[in-house]
C-alpha cells in the first residue's frame, strides 16, 4: 500500500533555468535553479516585460507591452497587447499553450494587470500568471 | 568543451558555437528557448565576444599599411617610410596679360600673389602669380606679358609658433608653402640628405584628418628657430580638381600699379588641379616609394619617381637604351603620356628631366621620345534574336560600343599594351543573351602626318608580324589581291593612290579606280613583315585624305600588342558595329540535331522557323 503512495522515483525534470535572483544553493553555494513550471512562467515573464530591439540583433524578440502603455487605455489597445502576447509567446515560448490573455485596467491607479492562463506541455496543470504594469513616475 | 573553430565573427554565429556547447551538459536545459534566463546570459556573452572580436579585427587591421583601412591609419603607416601623401594640388592656368599704364619705365612689375578671379561653370576661383614678374613694353602706352602662369587658390599666412607649427587649413597645397623665420626664408627638403646643422630647411609631414604641419631641425639635420622667434608661414589653400578647365578670367585689381588698365586672356585652360591622395594610393605608393628610396635604378622606378610626383601621366613606359633602333648605350628611354593631351608639353619633359637629374646614376642618361600612337580599326558584325531583347538594333549598336569604348579605356589603351581578339569577341557576346553570333576584324593602323610637297623618309613600326600575301602578280590583277600593308587615300603625282604592299618587300603606290586599278609608282618603300616595319623612302605628296594619311597592318595573329614607346589605342569613333537581327537561328530557336534529321525542341520565348526535314 505504501508502494502505491510514495512515487517509487522523484519526477523527472524537463525545464531548468537559472533564477531571476541568482540565488545560491544554502547546501553547497552552487547556483540553484528553477525548473519546470517555475522555469516556463519565468520565461513568460521575461518575453512579456521585453521591449523590441532590447535584445541584442533580436528586434523582433518582446512584446512592446511597456510601448504600448502610452496607446489610450482603451479596449482596442488592449486588444492589441492580447495579440501581441498571444503571438509572441505562440513563436518564442514553446512549451506553453495560451489559453486566454485577460487585461484589467485600473485607470485610477495608472495600472493594468496582464492575467495570463496557459497550459504547459507534458504538465496537465492549468497555470496562471498575472503582472500589473505601472507607471514609473 | 568540444573543439570550437575559431572561424565565426559574428554574433549568431558565436552564440550557435555557444548554444552546441551548452547541449553538452544537462543541468540547465532551457538554454535554447530565447526567453530563458540562460538564453538573456548568452546573448550578453555572445554580444560580448562579436564585440572584442570586431575591435580584435579592426585594430589588427589598422596596424598594418596593407590591410587599414582609415585613411589616419595609412598616414601613420606613411610616415614610418618617410612618405607624405600628397595634398590637394592647385590647377594652373596660362594668361597673357595687356597693361595699359603711363609708367616711363620699360617694365612693367607683376607682384607675386597678384591676384585674378576666374570662372569654371557657376564656381569662381582665385589665381594668383606664385613669383614675381615684369611686363615688357609693348609701345608707348602699353606693356605685355605672354605666357604668364598662375596657379588657383587663395594665399593664407599663419603666424606659428614652435609648439604649433600643424597648418590650419586642410586643403593646403603643400608644394606652395613657404616659411620665414624672423624674415629669413627657410627651404623645403624633403629629407635629410645633405643637410647640415645650421641649415635653414624645413620639413612638410602628412597629420590626421588631412592636415599637414611643418617642422624643422634640431640643430643636427637643420636650423632650429627657438620659441621666440617670428615664424611666418604662406602657403595656398586649393580647391584641388574643381577648379580644372576654367572658361573666363580677370585680374581682379585692375589698377595694379598704377596701370589705367589691365587686359587678361586666357591662353590655355586651367589643368593639374586633383585631391588629396586617396588611401589606395598611399597604400600601392608608400612601400614604393620607401624601397626605391628618391633613386632611379630599375626602369619601375622612373616610373614609380615620375607618377608619384607628377600625377597628372596617365601611363609611362620606360626601357633600356640598348633596346632601341640605333641602340643608344648608357641612356634610359621614357615615353610619357599625360591625361588630356596626346604624350607631353615639351615644358612638362623639362620638367620631368629636371626632377630625374638627381636621382639617376651618373653614368645612365635619360631620354624623353614622345609616345607613338597603334590605333585600332574594328569591325564588328553582331547578330541577335530581336525575340530575345527589346532593344532595337540601334540602341543595341550604341550600347555596345559604349561598353567596347569603356572596355578599351580599362584594358586596352596604354603602352605595353595587349588588343586581345577574344576578350572582345567574349565582351560582346556576354552583353546580352540574344547575340547570337559575333565576327570581329580588328586593323592596326599608324597615323602619318607628312610635311606637303617635301621629301620624307619616315619608318613606321607596328611591332607584331605581318601576314605576308602571296607575291602579287600584275597580270592577275588587284581584285582577289590580300596586301599585308595598305593606306589611305593621298595624292601623288597629282594622282589619288593608295599605297599597298606586293608580297615581296616592297611599297606600290596604286591608284583608286575600280576595276582599272593600276600602279602608280613602284617602290615607295619597303616592308619587313617579321618585324612588322613599315618604311619610305623620298615619300612625297600634295594633299591627303583626311587629317593624316592611316597605314594599316593585316598583322598574321588576330592578337597584337604595343612595346616601348607605342600607345595601343581604341577610339570610340575606330569602333564599328553592324547589328541585325537573324531570320532563322535553329540553336537560338530551339532546333537540335537528333540522327540525320532536325527536331523541334521546346524553348520558350525563342523565334521558332519551321525548318523542313533535310534542310
Amino acid at each position: 500500500m505504501a508502494s502505491l503512495l510514495t512515487p517509487r522515483s522523484k519526477r523527472r525534470t524537463v525545464y531548468s533555468d537559472i533564477p531571476d535572483s541568482f540565488a545560491l544553493s544554502p547546501v553547497n553555494s552552487d547556483l540553484t535553479r528553477v525548473t519546470d513550471e517555475l522555469s516556463v512562467k519565468q520565461s513568460i515573464k521575461n518575453l512579456m516585460l521585453t521591449d523590441r530591439g532590447e535584445r541584442l540583433f533580436q528586434r523582433d524578440l518582446g512584446s512592446d507591452v511597456k510601448a504600448l502603455l502610452f496607446e489610450n487605455a482603451n479596449p482596442a489597445g488592449f486588444k492589441i497587447i492580447q495579440n501581441h502576447i498571444k503571438d509572441l509567446l505562440k513563436i518564442k515560448e514553446p512549451r506553453c499553450n495560451v489559453i486566454d490573455v485577460t487585461i484589467s485596467s485600473m485607470l485610477d491607479s495608472n495600472q493594468i494587470e496582464i492575467t495570463l492562463r496557459y497550459s504547459i506541455i507534458n504538465i496537465t496543470q492549468i497555470q496562471e500568471f498575472s503582472v500589473i504594469l505601472d507607471r514609473v513616475r | 568543451m568540444p573543439k570550437t573553430p575559431v572561424k565565426n565573427l559574428d554574433f549568431v554565429s558565436l552564440k550557435s558555437d555557444f548554444l552546441n556547447f551548452l547541449r553538452t551538459q544537462d543541468k540547465y536545459a532551457d538554454y535554447n528557448l530565447e526567453g530563458s534566463n540562460m538564453n538573456v546570459l548568452l546573448d550578453v556573452l555572445s554580444y560580448n565576444t562579436f564585440y572584442n572580436q570586431y575591435y580584435n579585427n579592426m585594430a589588427l587591421s589598422e596596424m598594418f599599411l596593407d590591410s587599414s583601412q582609415l585613411r589616419n591609419s595609412a598616414i601613420s603607416h606613411a610616415k614610418e617610410l618617410n612618405y607624405v601623401p600628397h595634398s590637394k594640388k592647385s590647377a594652373t592656368a596660362t594668361v597673357d596679360l595687356v597693361v595699359r599704364s603711363d609708367q616711363t619705365s620699360n617694365f612693367f612689375n607683376i607682384p607675386k600673389y597678384t591676384r585674378f578671379t576666374a570662372k569654371c561653370g557657376d564656381r569662381t576661383f582665385s589665381f594668383v602669380t606664385t613669383e614675381s614678374t615684369f611686363a615688357g613694353r609693348l609701345d608707348d602706352e602699353r606693356f605685355q606679358k605672354l605666357n604668364l602662369v598662375i596657379t588657383e587658390g587663395r594665399v593664407i599666412t599663419e603666424l606659428k609658433t614652435t609648439k604649433d607649427l600643424t597648418l590650419k587649413s586642410a586643403a593646403v597645397d603643400t608644394d606652395s608653402i613657404e616659411v620665414a623665420v624672423n624674415g629669413e626664408p627657410y627651404r623645403f627638403v624633403k629629407d635629410i640628405f645633405g643637410v647640415g646643422k645650421n641649415d635653414k630647411v624645413f620639413y612638410v609631414q602628412a597629420e590626421p584628418d588631412g592636415f599637414y604641419s611643418i617642422y624643422f631641425g634640431d640643430n643636427q639635420i637643420g636650423n632650429q628657430p627657438a620659441t621666440s622667434d617670428d615664424i611666418r608661414v604662406t602657403y595656398i589653400i586649393s580647391n584641388g580638381s574643381a577648379a580644372n578647365g576654367i572658361t573666363s578670367i580677370v585680374i581682379s585689381d585692375r589698377y595694379l600699379n598704377g596701370a589705367s588698365s589691365i587686359v587678361t586672356t586666357l591662353v590655355e585652360s586651367s589643368v593639374g588641379g586633383r585631391e588629396h591622395e586617396s588611401l589606395e594610393s598611399i597604400k600601392k605608393f608608400a612601400p614604393r616609394a620607401y624601397q626605391i628610396q628618391e633613386r632611379a635604378v630599375t626602369r619601375q622606378d622612373y616610373a614609380i619617381l615620375l607618377q608619384q610626383r607628377f600625377p597628372k601621366i596617365q601611363a609611362i613606359s620606360v626601357f633600356g637604351g640598348d633596346e632601341i633602333d640605333p641602340p643608344q648605350y648608357g641612356s634610359v628611354v621614357i615615353s610619357v603620356d599625360v591625361s588630356a593631351a596626346q604624350g607631353a608639353s615639351d615644358a612638362e619633359i623639362a620638367l620631368y628631366d629636371e626632377y630625374l637629374r638627381d636621382k639617376t646614376p651618373l653614368t645612365i642618361q635619360p631620354i624623353f621620345v614622345q609616345p607613338k600612337f597603334i590605333f585600332i580599326d574594328l569591325l564588328a558584325d553582331v547578330k541577335y534574336n530581336s525575340k530575345l531583347t527589346t532593344l532595337n538594333p540601334e540602341e543595341l549598336r550604341v550600347t555596345i560600343k559604349n561598353e567596347l569604348a569603356t572596355f578599351a579605356e580599362s584594358y586596352i589603351n596604354g603602352f605595353n599594351s595587349l588588343y586581345s581578339q577574344s576578350k572582345v569577341v567574349k565582351l560582346i557576346d556576354n552583353f546580352d543573351e540574344a547575340i547570337t553570333s559575333v565576327d570581329v576584324t580588328a586593323v592596326p593602323y599608324i597615323e602619318y602626318n607628312p610635311i606637303l610637297n617635301l621629301p620624307d623618309s619616315p619608318s613606321f613600326n607596328f611591332g607584331n608580324e605581318l601576314n605576308k600575301p602571296y607575291a602579287f602578280v600584275e597580270s592577275q590583277g588587284f581584285s582577289d589581291y590580300k596586301p599585308a600593308v595598305y593606306s589611305s587615300i593621298f595624292t601623288l603625282d597629282g594622282i589619288d593612290v593608295t599605297m599597298q604592299d606586293d608580297g615581296q618587300g616592297n611599297l606600290l603606290a596604286t591608284t583608286i579606280n575600280v576595276p582599272t586599278k593600276a600602279i602608280l609608282k613602284r617602290n615607295i618603300g619597303t616592308v619587313d613583315y617579321e618585324t612588322g616595319v613599315v618604311k619610305l623612302s623620298n615619300f612625297e605628296t600634295s594633299e591627303y585624305e583626311g587629317n593624316a594619311i592611316k597605314i594599316y597592318a593585316n598583322t598574321k595573329a588576330k592578337s597584337f600588342e604595343s612595346q616601348q614607346d607605342r600607345i595601343l589605342e581604341l577610339k570610340a569613333s575606330d569602333i564599328n558595329l553592324n547589328v541585325s537581327p537573324v531570320s532563322s537561328i535553329k540553336k537560338a530557336a530551339g532546333f537540335a540535331t537528333i540522327g540525320s534529321t532536325t527536331q523541334p525542341v521546346y524553348n520558350p520565348g525563342s523565334d521558332i522557323s519551321v525548318a523542313g526535314e533535310g534542310e
